[in-house]
């Protein structure tokens, strides 16, 4: 039967894949009621009907694996609730380790899982073999098994989400294609589609391969790609238990299942094949390519050795279909920065049918509450830049998406493709040093620095990388003599007008109201009080500020201030990110050093920390900010971009004078970390305040009226459930901290680290995380506490630090 | 025994189709292609009788666009010795609008050097739905034609099939050389194994044109074809029908009834 | 120079399919618009007399080759004969049926004589005297129009797509002389099946039955299907639960129908199945739910108890089969 068009809906989902029925029935739940899906052809349709239906908890962060655990959750117990079968089995899975390395990574993930209430752990091959028979384990090194995975039928849980949906009072409506989308003053007005348009409220793009298209409509960036994607079915195959646990070989890039008594396999390839460079074809429906047995070739070379049985099994249906990859391999979620009340759920990475049940139900949080109730930043579609729109960027990109899910998870890990892309002016002058670039949103950046004779190249490793000792040297050069870091990555923007400092003052938590000159470093917080920035704010004029956040928040920092400055207010933010570069030099000797290439007072009476002048250097006047992100000395100097150069090959001639040393951003996150800095993303989020993150001083209560003033002020001073400290393990120097080991208190599990590595000039592993007790976090109780550290399986003792290990009363950078 | 398969790579099954620009033919670039279903049954059939035989050669003939050699692979890969593949993809004019006349010609003309026994065939193709190109052939060659058959001997040089006729089934004998054609109910064939598959793109096979085999390009395509396409379109799609309203499942059944013998004409 | 239309028209076991007379009707139809005759041919043996038949349909001749040899339906002594009427009659046009044997037949004789042959056609009209057809392709998917070269033209009808109108002529009824000609292959045995239970990939009428029937008593589907001439069916659901027999699943894995009229009764329309109906000419689904999933298939949706609804409709066209 089909169905007639609404001209409005409240909410309109564009999409009918798991993802967009996922949204439809979760806001159904949520109370909406007026909720409409369009679907361009039949549900599931696009890519939702190939996928191979897999549901995999754990994921590459706390926020993706809890989103991933909701859909186990969910798909249990839907077909009772709408009477659709989802074909939900709970399977179990069992990843496999061919190599010492893979081994490792998998302890650490091991651990992370059951931080994050995921069952997973380590098993006898013996113990794998018995849970899967025909499986060949003669070559492997280890085995973990998780036991609460599962799997769906795709389509039918898609219809089974649907029929929920319209039980709760949606309607979808299928064979109508969205054509454009209208705006007004920035704000979502309705659709167009081939069969008329619909106004609405507020908008969700759940479009998929379509998703960038949908996107351009309203000029939004959303970087996706579709890759081929495939997977093979053999007929029946004696011996095979049937749903036995998926199997997971990620060292042979390959997955495998039961399927109607034989086995499907398919995997993520380290090259992949790109798709629909030329868009996506207008008649796709439940479309199958063309058969490339080649592609097929890696997934069955592993399956031959993991397999045995498969040497000669016949191959039933070798299916290829296309999926949507983003260059992070993350898919992006939430409200679209420049257009208010468009959201988007997008860019799967071929985990769509696992994620479909929390990104529903985050969107419906999203149109509900202006947020999800758990922090998504790591799929957060304002992660983004316009710039990553770029078709030949993402088009080599995606070469490599595919792959990431599967690959050696080292930490540091760079992207090989589409590189490099933005370059700081000093680029090629660092690569003259010796650099060894990373990238972070698209900035290339020296990572450390290769003495002469080394080759520049990162040789990852569990233990001890080949830049360790590198890095060493540059940390403490920072330490105890003088260093320069390019960070011209940092995110700068510059917020200006009569009300400048009005529409300021009720974003911070600290008050910015100071003299012309004053740098503040201050958060902005969330209605509960939680971290949105973390920001320095200095005040360059009467009306004008300068901002300087990191470089991967810069879209989503201008678009939180833009969009709360008041209609009627002068004020404007615009971001100058690539209008300035940016030399740090720090350390004790940095005054020296500066003094000689420059006329004004440097002393602590002219130039107090937290200030800001613009001061004479080479025949520049760069903005130069007394302040320090590595717990030293130092100045961080804004310079033009254009004069950035002379400026440099200024400050390395004089340099030579004082053992300048260049230093990369490994040493800079270890000196940060060891001086106990937070970092955005990691140690504080959305959902963690300042006086939780030990911030307090960056919160000045009795300013006047800002955001999430009521929520801080009813935790100033009193005892909080979680507090931010640091450890250090003394007494193992060679364990590697990364971040996210879980911490033990008096042999319980607590939380896990949101930073980790080593603080060379205490040398010893060192780390940050919360401790968290529902009675409260006193300083009693923390300190009767005794701390271990669990790595790669193991627990060490680890000495807590109520303030940092290094420099604890921040005496350093005031010398 | 040696034996030829005629094999035609169609677009599969469960594609979406488009129609080309001029509405003369399909759009063919994405579109997933196959062997065709009936094709499928010839080959496996041809395979058993050679396994059974315990010799001979079993030689696969495809005309077709330049897609066809991933076909040919997967027929190597269960067990074809050799293909010939007559490419008339050189202009798109002359691929576009061959008809079963046009296609038996260039069959016949790649046969020439080839020594058969048997020559198995499909009944008919999924394409073109047309069901002629064997009968065509058999007359061009002057060889015995035996159609749908569900089963079959070969006792020396003779062979009996079991066929389909409206009806029912039919049991004939003819002598070999003949020609004869698959229907639904033959075999199942069997699917590739991965190493086959992977072995089979080693494999050679023999590219030919027209001019190799001396087919003058105006004889051929929709110049020679006796069956001309005007215009093509896509079938109306089924959106999904009428709610049959009524008081009581009397009422409803009443009204359905009369709708499936006047507008419908199924009763 | 060619004129006139013949048909071929196919005669069972009691009296013409009802195809031929589908071809005889359309043939009359272009042969009057032609301003020309309508020739019927009838091959076999003792049809003759039911041969005769034919003109209460229109045409205006019928030529009957009758003997012993053409008794059971054989390809070559058919066409042989087929060709040597067309050749002495010389018509600008044959129909026939779309049956098993008239695609036989039809590609035997258009080979022979060298001319076009389309088959399964929809429609057809004619332009300057000529005959220009509509077919489908790519199983369904693709309607064609078509020209036919050589002559006579040759097509073959697909069932259920021309009306059969009474249309009483004058008639010159003929014999001819049956030369079968060379023939290969011979024929050892036939095995016509006058079954009562229809095979189900070839039934007109399917009625299928699902999770909703709640049980293996298809009593009231199988008298429908009875009732029609056609087969029941069974979906996954069904087979699963071990009412029905593997044989009956209708579905992606299990068969594929393409009947005049496919019944869905309690059947929720899951992927699976939909794809081994859809080529189907009319859908109807009769489902408790009224957001059952086959219902965006079907042509025709009936919301209510199956129970009721089915004996109601056996009902219905009893009363109508008089």
């Amino acid at each position: 039967m089909s169905t007639a068009l609404p001209t409005h809906a409240q909410v309109v989902i564009i999409g009918g894949g798991i993802v967009g029925c996922s949204t439809a029935y979760h806001l159904t739940k949520a109370g909406f009621k007026d909720v409409l899906v369009l679907e361009r052809k039949e549900l599931g349709s696009g890519t939702t009907f190939a996928a191979a239906g897999l549901l995999a908890q754990l994921r590459q962060n706390r926020e993706m694996s809890n989103l991933a655990k909701y859909a186990l959750e969910l798909y249990s117990r839907l077909e009772e609730e709408t009477g659709v079968a989802t074909g939900f089995v709970r399977t179990g899975a069992i990843g496999v380790c061919q190599t010492e390395d893979r081994r490792r990574e998998w302890l650490r993930g091991a651990q992370m899982a059951k931080a994050f209430g995921i069952e997973m752990h380590e098993i006898s091959l013996k113990e794998a073999e018995d849970l899967v028979p025909l499986m060949n384990t003669s070559d492997l090194k280890s085995a973990f098994y998780l036991p609460g995975d599962g799997q769906v039928d795709p389509v039918g849980a898609t219809q089974s989400l649907a029929k929920g949906a319209k039980m709760g009072g949606a309607t979808i409506v299928e064979n109508c294609r969205v054509t454009g989308i209208v705006t007004k003053n920035g704000v979502v007005k309705g659709v167009s589609t081939e069969m008329g348009d619909v106004s609405c409220e507020y908008l969700v793009n759940c479009a998929g391969m379509w998703g960038r298209q949908i996107g351009k409509m309203t000029g939004t960036s959303l970087p996706l790609h579709a890759a081929e994607h495939l997977h093979a079915i053999t007929v029946p195959i004696e011996g095979l238990k049937k749903h036995f646990p998926t199997v997971r070989d990620f060292d042979g890039y390959t997955y495998f299942k039961e399927e109607s008594g034989g086995i499907l396999l398919g995997g993520f390839e380290p090259i992949a094949k790109p798709y629909g460079m030329k868009g996506i074809p207008a008649n796709w429906k439940f479309t199958e390519l063309a058969e490339d047995w080649d592609l097929l070739e890696i997934f069955m070379e592993c399956g031959f050795e993991r397999f045995p049985a498969l040497e000669e099994a016949q191959i039933r249906h070798l299916q290829v279909s296309a999926e949507s990859f983003t260059p992070d391999n993350a898919f992006m979620v939430g409200e679209v920065p420049g257009v208010k009340n468009l959201f988007v759920g997008c860019g799967m990475n071929s985990v769509g049918i696992a994620s479909s049940a929390g990104v529903g139900r985050a969107l419906s949080q999203w149109i509900e509450n202006g947020s999800p109730e758990e922090q998504l930043w790591p799929v957060d579609v304002r992660r983004y830049f316009p710039w990553q729109q770029n078709s030949r960027y993402l088009h080599d990109r995606v070469v490599e998406s595919v792959g990431i899910l599967y690959e050696h998870h080292y930490p540091n890990r760079q992207r090989t493709t589409a590189r490099p892309v933005i370059c700081s002016p000093l680029h090629d002058r660092l690569k003259d040093n010796g650099a060894c670039f990373s990238m972070i949103a698209g900035w290339e950046r020296a990572d450390w620095f290769a003495p002469a004779g080394v080759k520049p190249v990162h040789e990852y490793s569990w233990s001890k990388p080949n830049w360790f000792d590198y890095q060493k040297e540059e940390h403490k050069a920072v330490r105890n003599g003088v260093g320069m870091y390019d960070l011209t990555s940092m995110g700068k923007l510059i917020v200006q007008g009569r009300d400048a400092e009005a529409v300021l003052q009720r974003l911070c938590t600290n008050d910015i109201a100071g003299p012309i000159g004053t740098s503040t470093y201050t958060p902005m917080v969330n209605d509960k009080g939680g971290f949105e920035l973390d920001v320095t704010v200095t005040r360059t004029a009467e009306d004008s500020y300068f901002i300087v956040t990191a470089a991967g928040t810069t879209v989503r920092d201008c678009d939180y201030i833009r969009r709360r400055i008041p209609a009627d207010s002068i004020c404007t933010v615009t971001d100058v990110t690539h209008g300035y570069a940016m030399l740090a030099v720090m350390g004790p000797k940095s005054r020296d050093l500066l003094s000689a290439l420059t006329d004004a007072d440097l002393s602590n009476e002219a130039f107090p920390y937290g200030t800001a002048q613009e001061i004479d250097l080479a025949y520049a006047r760069p903005l130069a900010l007394r302040m320090s992100y590595v717990g030293e000395l130092g100045w961080e100097l804004y310079i033009p971009s254009n004069f950035a150069l002379t400026v440099f090959d200024a400050i390395m001639e004089e340099g030579k004078k004082h053992g300048l040393k260049l230093v990369g951003m490994q040493a800079v996150n270890s000196l940060r970390l060891e001086t106990g800095y937070r970092h955005w993303e990691s140690d504080i989020t959305p959902d963690d305040t300042p006086y939780e993150a030990g911030l307090g001083f960056g919160v000045k209560i009795d300013k006047g009226e800002f955001i999430g003033r009521n929520a801080l002020e009813k935790q100033k001073g009193a005892v909080l459930p979680k507090k931010m400290v640091m450890f250090t393990l003394d007494e193992n120097k060679d364990v590697r901290l990364w971040g996210n080991e879980p911490v033990y208190r008096n042999g319980e599990f607590v939380d896990t680290l949101t930073s980790g590595g080593y603080g060379f000039e205490i040398d010893c592993p060192v780390g940050m995380g919360y401790l968290v007790n529902k009675e409260g976090v006193t300083r009693e109780w923390m300190e009767q506490g005794s701390y271990e550290l669990m790595v790669e399986g193991r627990l060490y003792p680890a000495k807590l630090h109520l303030r940092s290990p290094y420099d604890p009363k921040n005496e350093r950078t005031k010398m | 025994m040696n034996i030829v398969v005629l094999m035609k790579q169609v677009p599969d099954t469960e594609s979406e189709l488009a129609i080309n620009d001029d509405a003369t033919g399909i759009d063919s670039e994405d579109v997933k292609m196959a062997i065709n279903p009936y094709d499928e049954f010839a080959i496996e059939e041809a395979l058993l009788i050679k396994e059974k035989d315990g010799g001979g050669t079993v030689t696969l003939v495809s005309v077709g666009p330049d897609t066809v050699p991933e076909a040919i692979r997967v027929a190597y890969a269960m067990g074809v010795d050799h293909a010939v593949h007559v490419n008339d993809e050189i202009d798109e004019g002359v691929y576009g609008g061959a008809d079963a006349f046009t296609s038996a010609k260039i069959i016949v003309a790649a046969l020439k050097d080839i020594d058969y026994d048997l020559i198995i065939a499909g009944n008919r193709a999924v394409d073109g739905d047309n069901y002629q190109v064997p009968a065509h052939v058999a007359e061009m060659l002057g060889l015995p034609l035996v159609s749908a058959v569900v089963h079959q001997e070969i006792s020396g040089d003779a062979i009996t099939c079991k066929k389909l006729i409206e009806g029912g089934t039919a049991t004939v004998r003819t002598s070999l050389p003949a020609i004869i054609t698959a229907q639904k109910g033959l075999n199942e064939p069997r699917y590739p194994a991965f190493r086959a598959i992977m072995k089979a793109k080693k494999k050679d096979f023999d590219e030919l044109e027209l001019d190799d085999l001396g087919i003058d390009e105006k004889s051929v395509g929709a110049a020679g074809a006796f069956i001309k396409i005007r215009k093509l379109e896509l079938a109306p799609a089924r959106t999904g029908g009428r709610i049959i309203e009524g008081a009581s499942p009397a009422e409803k059944a009443a009204a359905l009834v009369k709708l499936l013998r006047e507008e419908r004409q199924v009763i | 120079m060619a004129q006139g239309v013949a048909v071929i028209a196919e005669y069972g076991n009691d009296g013409f399919r009802k195809i031929s007379l589908e071809a005889v009707c359309e043939g009359k139809r272009l042969a009057s618009e032609l301003g020309q005759n309508l020739t019927a041919v009838v091959l076999g043996a003792e049809v003759a007399e039911g041969a005769a038949e034919l003109a209460k349909y229109g045409a205006d001749r019928i030529i009957v080759a009758d003997d012993a040899q053409l008794k059971s339906f054989q390809a070559e002594p058919y066409a042989n004969v087929l060709a040597a009427i067309l050749q002495e009659t010389e018509p600008s046009m044959v129909l026939m049926g779309a049956t098993a044997n008239g695609i036989e037949l039809g590609a035997r004789v258009a080979a022979k004589l060298q001319v076009g042959l389309a088959n399964e056609c929809t429609g057809f009209s004619l332009e300057n005297g000529r005959l220009v057809a509509t077919r489908p392709l790519y199983g369904g998917r693709v309607i064609a129009e078509v020209d036919i070269e050589g002559t006579p033209q040759m097509a073959s009808v697909r069932p259920n797509m021309m009306k059969i109108e009474e249309n009483e002529v004058p008639v010159e009824i003929s014999r001819f002389a049956v030369d079968t000609g060379e023939v290969k292959v011979e024929l050892l045995e036939e095995n016509v099946v006058v079954s009562s239970k229809v095979e189900l990939t070839e039934a007109d009428y399917v009625i299928s039955g699902g999770r909703g029937m709640n049980g293996d008593d298809f009593a009231i589907l199988e008298e429908l299907a009875d009732l029609l001439g056609g087969a029941v069916g069974a979906s996954r659901n069904a087979v699963d639960a071990g009412w029905r027999p593997h044989s009956d699943q209708v579905g992606q894995t299990g068969k594929v129908v393409s009947p005049k009229l496919y019944l869905a009764c309690g059947i929720s329309g899951a992927m699976q199945h939909t794809a081994g109906i859809s080529t189907s000419n009319t859908i109807v689904a009769v489902n408790n739910d009224p957001d059952a999933l086959i219902f965006r298939v079907a042509d025709y949706c009936i919301v209510d108890d199956l129970f009721e609804v089915v004996p109601a409709i056996t009902k219905e066209i009893r009363a109508i089969k008089g």
